[in-house]
């Protein structure tokens, strides 16, 4: 770590230490936990042990960030164990809200354990497009061609998973006809069953598909991002289609409902240098992720619109579920 | 650029690499050995503490985890009956009651030289198949998988001979279990029993593991007294015991080759675990043996079937390598330690990081020698706690078991589902229904239900496994492997 930085964060914690006057050390005076409610090896398990890396040169010295995956539930275990954490500043964690919302809304926060719109974001680590895909070697090259089918088979991991959710938001949006072939494993199962004809469309995000689309085995048709990913510059959005949809993963910092506003705001800075890293931003440009670097209201403002998205599909989604 | 496998190979030389696959090895045998705690177990946890390492580092420590796990889950199958890794586990069936028979020594080394062979085996096929990976991977889709899982569930009906009736209600009841949680099709979860979340996932399959095979077998053990080896029985010399082990293996070549293509294939196709795989083996060259009654009661063909197919770690490395898919769960934490150090790979990894590659196939030879050393020199130490008053090891296995049904996934529960499940194990043996075929029951009974599930969603036709030509083959070997023995017996019964 550099000298300015350290002292510079030495600094901050003082101040806000001094500010907020209750305790006797500044904030922070001790580790911070990260909860990752996915297992190693996964999307959120690679951006979280960067961005701790990065982070802990920018708090003060002694002070680690300790990455800890809390799994089960798909994504929901880690998420409750978070909102119930002491709200202190030491703990946050790296959410998937768009796992958590449509859940919440579905059996309500009491049941779920959780409630997004309680949480204290610290900041948006990345915004990731879904894309709509097909296997090459099939007919399908526009929307058009989607649209002139009556039957169109659809492959997801299983009802609730995000690849259902956004599959359902997508063919409505889209108006196409929608049915599953479903109980896939994750995405390294989508790949190689999307290119031996299992079904015909998938929609993902992130960037495990885009080498698949860069050789030529699969076809990226529509892309639902504000703009083009520099993966695809060829793919059109949604929007230039005529459809006012966005559909994003998110990747969302946050911290326990009642973390106190100055310990947040520390977190924040901290977050925001460590996302500014050029050794981190080289790891983000190699893995072909998409980071969209964002504070405390950039992470607010993605989590409530995201909130709409779902409040707007809610009756297609308990239909869907209704059907099955 | 230097040749790739010039900088792999020229890595290896570094001392920091030597220690790294070093450790991964030995790590790899340890947790192979402790039940509970898995292969998979290691590599979550040292996933984080290769971020700071080369990434030719990272791969180098975790092949050597993968690449000697096996021999060490196959120890404690082998000597006390309880699988140190699931992939390991069919191990149990013949293993150990060869060590009652005091052959431990024998066993061990017969486990270690089928590892190897299958090891090196997966090795060849990796090389050889790189360019076909793609063919054998749109060959199988779920139609197939159904008819390959199909054949495996099928075979309970031979093995537990003498019991079908009793193989076929544990059977069942191992099926019925495996469906608790979400189903995967439909979202909806079945048999919760109420629990908030705790069984929303299925049951833990390392904690199911430790409780029918470990706890079950120290009840029994603790029933019985003495010592595991019969008392009386002299035990083999331990090192011409080895060499006799690795001698018999020779002498079964049908078995091994059977076994390591079973191994490779299950291996290349994602979506069927490695647990699948031993047990496969384990069942074909019963069903394909002219003595399947020996089976169970110490038969080494038993131990060569379930060994050779521990390299299902291996053939997942060649869709992983030669794709970006990963073939096995293993080989998937694999790729996300490739993304933690930046690479997303994809089809175009093999051409562009061909160095990896070969650090992986050097890595993984080199893990199988150090588990066979190390691993025979230990488990033969090991060996000698066989001829020990159990009263002496109940309580140590006892608590190192449980110890790793928590640690798994740090679930208290699981301690008390280990547990439940033993009582209930124990309860099973006791009144003569085997175990074999409830674990079969449960390692396959998702798998195939997912992909019958899968099979009709995809043309909505309920004749695809009929219409496709890899299905039809599969189902036609199901028939001719069932039928033939039946006419056998029937040709002989005439003519005498």
């Amino acid at each position: 770590m550099t000298k300015p930085a350290c002292s510079l964060a030495l600094t901050i914690a003082l101040l806000t230490g001094f500010v907020s006057g209750e305790s006797q050390a500044a904030f922070p005076d001790k580790d911070i936990n990260w909860i990752v409610p996915y297992a190693p090896g996964g999307g959120f398990d690679a951006w979280s042990r960067q961005i701790a890396a990065h982070m802990q040169k920018h708090l003060p010295p002694g002070v680690n960030v300790v990455v800890r995956n809390v799994t089960g539930a798909g994504g929901r275990t880690g998420s409750i164990a978070l909102y119930r954490a002491k709200p202190d500043g030491y703990t946050v964690g790296l959410l998937d809200v768009a796992g958590l919302l449509p859940y919440q809304k579905a059996v309500g926060a009491d049941k779920a354990g959780f409630d997004v719109e309680k949480y204290v974001w610290i900041g948006r680590v990345a915004t990731e497009p879904w894309v709509l895909l097909t296997a090459a070697k099939l007919p399908l090259k526009s929307l058009a061609d989607l649209k002139a089918r009556k039957d169109l088979s659809w492959g997801i991991e299983g009802p609730g998973s995000t690849k259902w959710l956004f599959a359902i938001i997508e063919a409505r949006e889209l108006a196409l006809p929608m049915r599953f072939v479903s109980g896939y494993g994750g995405t390294g199962e989508m790949v190689p069953a999307s290119l031996r004809g299992d079904f015909e469309v998938w929609t993902n995000a992130g960037p495990a598909h885009i080498p698949y689309v860069k050789s030529g085995d699969l076809r990226a048709l529509i892309q639902f991002g504000e703009k083009r990913m520099s993966a695809f510059p060829e793919v059109p959005t949604a929007k230039e289609l005529g459809h006012d949809l966005v559909a994003e993963i998110l990747r969302l910092l946050a911290a326990p409902p009642g973390t106190p506003a100055d310990a947040a705001k520390l977190l924040e800075g901290a977050f925001l240098k460590a996302m500014n890293e050029p050794e981190f931003k080289a790891w983000v440009e190699k893995s072909q992720q998409e980071a969209n670097p964002g504070g405390q209201k950039e992470a607010a403002a993605a989590a409530s619109n995201f909130s709409r998205l779902i409040e707007r599909h809610m009756k297609d989604i308990a239909e869907v579920l209704r059907k099955q | 650029m230097p040749d790739p496998l010039i900088v792999a190979a020229g890595a290896l030389l570094q001392p920091q690499n030597v220690f790294l696959i070093g450790l991964g090895s030995l790590m790899g045998l340890l947790f192979g050995l402790l039940p509970g705690l898995t292969s998979l177990a290691a590599m979550s946890i040292l996933l984080p503490f290769t971020i700071g390492l080369p990434p030719i580092s990272a791969m180098y420590l975790f092949i050597g985890i993968m690449g000697s796990a096996p021999f060490g889950g196959a120890v404690t199958s082998i000597l006390f009956n309880i699988p140190g890794e699931p992939t390991s586990a069919a191990a149990c069936f013949d293993g150990y009651p060869m060590t009652r028979r005091g052959e431990a020594a024998k066993a061990l080394g017969l486990a270690a030289a089928s590892a190897l062979f299958g090891a090196l085996f997966g090795l060849v096929v990796l090389i050889g198949l790189i360019p076909m990976v793609r063919a054998i991977v749109y060959a199988f889709g779920p139609p197939e998988f159904f008819m390959l899982l199909t054949f495996g569930l099928a075979t309970v009906a031979i093995a537990a001979p003498g019991n079908t009736v009793k193989g076929l209600v544990t059977a069942a009841l191992g099926v019925l279990l495996s469906v608790i949680g979400y189903d995967p099709i439909t979202g909806v979860l079945r048999f919760g029993f109420g629990s908030s979340n705790y069984l929303w996932d299925g049951i833990n399959l390392p904690a199911f593991f430790v409780g029918v095979f470990a706890v079950g077998e120290v009840i029994g053990y603790y029933v019985a007294g003495g010592t595991i080896a019969h008392a009386g029985v002299k035990m083999q010399g331990i090192w011409k015991g080895t060499l006799k082990g690795f001698r018999e293996m020779f002498r079964h070549p049908r078995v091994v080759l059977q076994g390591s293509i079973v191994g490779s294939i299950v291996g290349i196709l994602p979506g069927v675990g490695g647990t699948v795989s031993n047990f496969l083996s384990y069942t074909l060259a019963m069903q394909t043996s002219k003595k399947p009654e020996t089976f169970g009661k110490g038969n080494p063909e038993g131990v060569v079937a379930a060994m050779t197919a521990t390299n299902e770690d291996t053939g997942a490395l060649l869709p992983t390598v030669a794709f970006g898919i990963p073939g096995s769960a293993g080989t998937a934490l694999l790729l996300g330690a490739l993304t933690l150090h930046g690479f997303n790979p994809g089809p175009l990894f093999i051409t562009e990081h061909m160095e990896i590659v070969w650090a992986l196939i050097l890595g993984l030879l080199i893990a199988n020698i150090v588990a066979i050393t190390a691993g025979l020199a230990g488990a033969n130490l090991l060996a000698r706690l066989t001829t020990l008053d159990v009263k002496y090891l109940v309580p140590t296995i006892l608590a190192i078991s449980l110890l790793g049904a928590y640690a798994d996934r740090e679930n208290l529960w699981d301690v008390a589902l280990a547990i439940g499940f033993g009582l209930f194990a124990y309860g099973l043996s006791r009144f003569g229904f085997p175990i074999v075929t409830l674990v079969i029951g449960f390692v396959m009974g998702r798998l195939v239900e997912r992909a019958f599930s899968q099979s009709l969603q995809m043309q909505l036709d309920s004749l695809i496994f009929f219409k496709r030509p890899v299905s039809l083959t599969l189902f036609a070997l199901i028939v001719i492997v069932f039928a033939v023995p039946a006419i056998r017996k029937f040709m002989s019964k005439r003519r005498a």
